[in-house]
């Protein structure tokens, strides 16, 4: 049974890479972890969108309703 | 939308929120006279500097009584009979006409009463009518007082300076303090902030919370009560310290130097009277003192050197190093070493837990040791009273040649060994030997309990260093 596509799973299995993959980043002193997360958190909320508008076309295309 | 979602998005935006809550009040977070301020508080923003003049007529020799909250007081000496101030207003608010108004409701107080001038701002008045709202002020006074002028200043969260005046009795809190130039008397209290003081004619009382104080020629007696941060002096009178949780260091004390401490460590160098330090939890070092010294630390060691007079030393877990003394020296150590060198007149010592080690020494000389060795190495030929006991230690006594002394020595159980050629033994077994060196003289008596024990010429190369 495969598992349905979620965009809330999306966004928070991409920002708790990103928050890792900034955190790593910052501990070695290539980034400034504030200042990235400060910038780029309402990106979040595009990738989150983004995610909704596929789920609803791809939901749509397949005949089926959200 | 769903339920769901809703919970979602909000907790995107609680977390943004986060981080834009901690990006605006990062670099902003410090401590300030009203606690930890975040955003600075009301001394944050824009802010508008007003200024205000004033003389008045002041007989010399009278009294100035300045009181001020928020703003730095300085005071100095003027011309003639003239006492000058000016005041600096600065004002927190967004614009310059609210600045302004406020501004201009702030004004100096002067109140004259022939020998007396009290100096103060009517900030209090308008704090207590409400008019200061959420607007930060600060009151910055710049005195110049006539010659001979006594000076009583009182400021909160305020800086102090005071200089060339007859007498100073300062009181003040979150920032710095400094006397310079009084001719008689100072007494100054601080909270939150440093103190330094120089140039003091008179007697000096200073109590400190919270900041470390320096004091620098101060010629009469000096009385010091410090809490939380370090003292330095140079050049004083005789001193007074108590002193918690902070080092002490004082050079050149002209009379006695008395510090009662806790967990504190005291240096003391070139005292001319004598030496009290009572401390714990730290070290005690004593260098070049007139008179006699007495030094006691818990959990600490005790370093002295070049003491004139006798010296009392008592330390625990840690150990007592003796180095040129010129009096008795009377020791007392749990769990930590003894080393004296050049002990002109004698010692007596109690040691537990480690050696007890004693070179170029003359007098009478006493050591009762546990768990410890002792060697001793009297300065020439010893002909002084010698007493030596230890429990689970060795005893060595190395002497020059020319000794004369009657030895009565045992080691229960251990081996007794004398290596002089000049002894003459009247009982002599593997434990136990009596005699007379150099034909007889003072009793040196060494016993050990569980060590051996060995009389024995000091080594060349050690009595052609001395």
């Amino acid at each position: 049974m495969g598992l349905r596509f979620s965009p809330e799973r999306l966004v928070v299995g991409l920002g708790l890479v990103a928050l890792g993959v900034l955190g790593t980043l910052a501990r070695s002193g290539a980034v400034d972890l504030l200042t990235v997360v400060h910038t780029w958190w309402p990106a979040s909320l595009v990738v989150w969108g983004l995610a909704e508008l596929y789920n609803t076309f791809a939901a749509r295309a397949g005949g089926r309703r959200d | 939308m769903k339920a769901h979602k809703i919970l979602f998005l909000l907790l995107i935006l609680g977390l943004g929120a986060s981080v834009e809550t901690v990006w605006r009040v990062r670099d902003h977070v410090e401590f300030g006279p009203l606690g930890w301020r975040v955003l600075g508080g009301r001394f944050y923003g824009p802010s508008f500097t007003f200024e205000e003049d004033k003389t008045e007529t002041f007989p010399t020799a009278g009294a100035v009584l300045v009181s001020n909250e928020f703003g730095g007081v300085r005071i100095s000496r003027g011309d003639g009979d003239l006492v000058r101030v000016h005041l600096r207003k600065v004002v927190y608010l967004p614009t310059e006409a609210a600045a302004r108004a406020l501004g201009e409701r702030v004004k100096l107080v002067t109140e004259n009463a022939g020998s007396t001038l009290r100096l103060s701002t009517t900030r209090g008045d308008l704090q207590r009518d409400g008019f200061l709202g959420e607007a930060g002020l600060e009151t910055h006074l710049e005195v110049t007082v006539p010659s001979g002028t006594r000076v009583e200043v009182k400021n909160e969260h305020g800086q102090i300076d005071v200089s060339e005046v007859a007498r100073a009795d300062v009181e003040g809190s979150f920032e710095p303090i400094t006397l310079d130039r009084v001719l008689g008397e100072a007494v100054v209290r601080g909270r939150h902030g440093d103190i330094r003081v120089s140039s003091v004619g008179g007697p000096l009382t200073l109590s400190e919370r919270h900041g470390d104080v320096e004091v620098r020629d101060a010629q009469g007696r000096v009385a010091l009560d410090v809490e939380h941060g370090d003292v330095k002096l140079e050049r004083v009178g005789a001193m007074t310290l108590s002193l918690k949780f902070g080092n002490a260091e004082a050079e050149s004390v002209r009379g006695s130097a008395e510090v009662k401490g806790e967990h504190a460590a005291v240096k003391l160098a070139h005292v001319s009277g004598h030496a009290r330090v009572d401390t714990s939890f730290e070290n005690v070092h004593l260098e070049d003192v007139a008179e006699d010294v007495e030094a006691k630390t818990e959990h600490g060691a005790i370093e002295a050197s070049k003491i004139k007079g006798a010296i009392r030393a008592e330390a625990s877990f840690d150990g007592v190093s003796l180095t040129d003394i010129g009096g008795h020296a009377d020791v007392k150590v749990d769990h930590g070493s003894v080393q004296g060198h050049d002990l002109a007149k004698g010692a007596t010592i109690r040691a537990t837990g480690d050696d007890v080690t004693l070179d170029g020494f003359r007098g009478a000389v006493r050591v009762e040791a546990r768990r410890g060795s002792v060697h001793l190495e009297p300065r020439g030929p010893l002909t002084e009273p010698l007493s030596v006991t230890t429990e689970h230690g060795t005893i060595t006594l190395q002497v020059d040649a020319g000794s004369r002394f009657d030895l009565a020595a045992w080691a229960r159980p251990g081996n007794v060994e004398v290596g002089l050629t000049d002894f003459v033994s009247s009982e002599k077994t593997a434990s136990k030997a009596s005699g007379r060196v150099g034909g007889g003289g003072a009793a040196v008596v060494l016993e050990a309990e569980h060590g051996d024990v060995t009389v024995e010429p000091r080594e060349k190369e050690a009595a052609v260093k001395d």
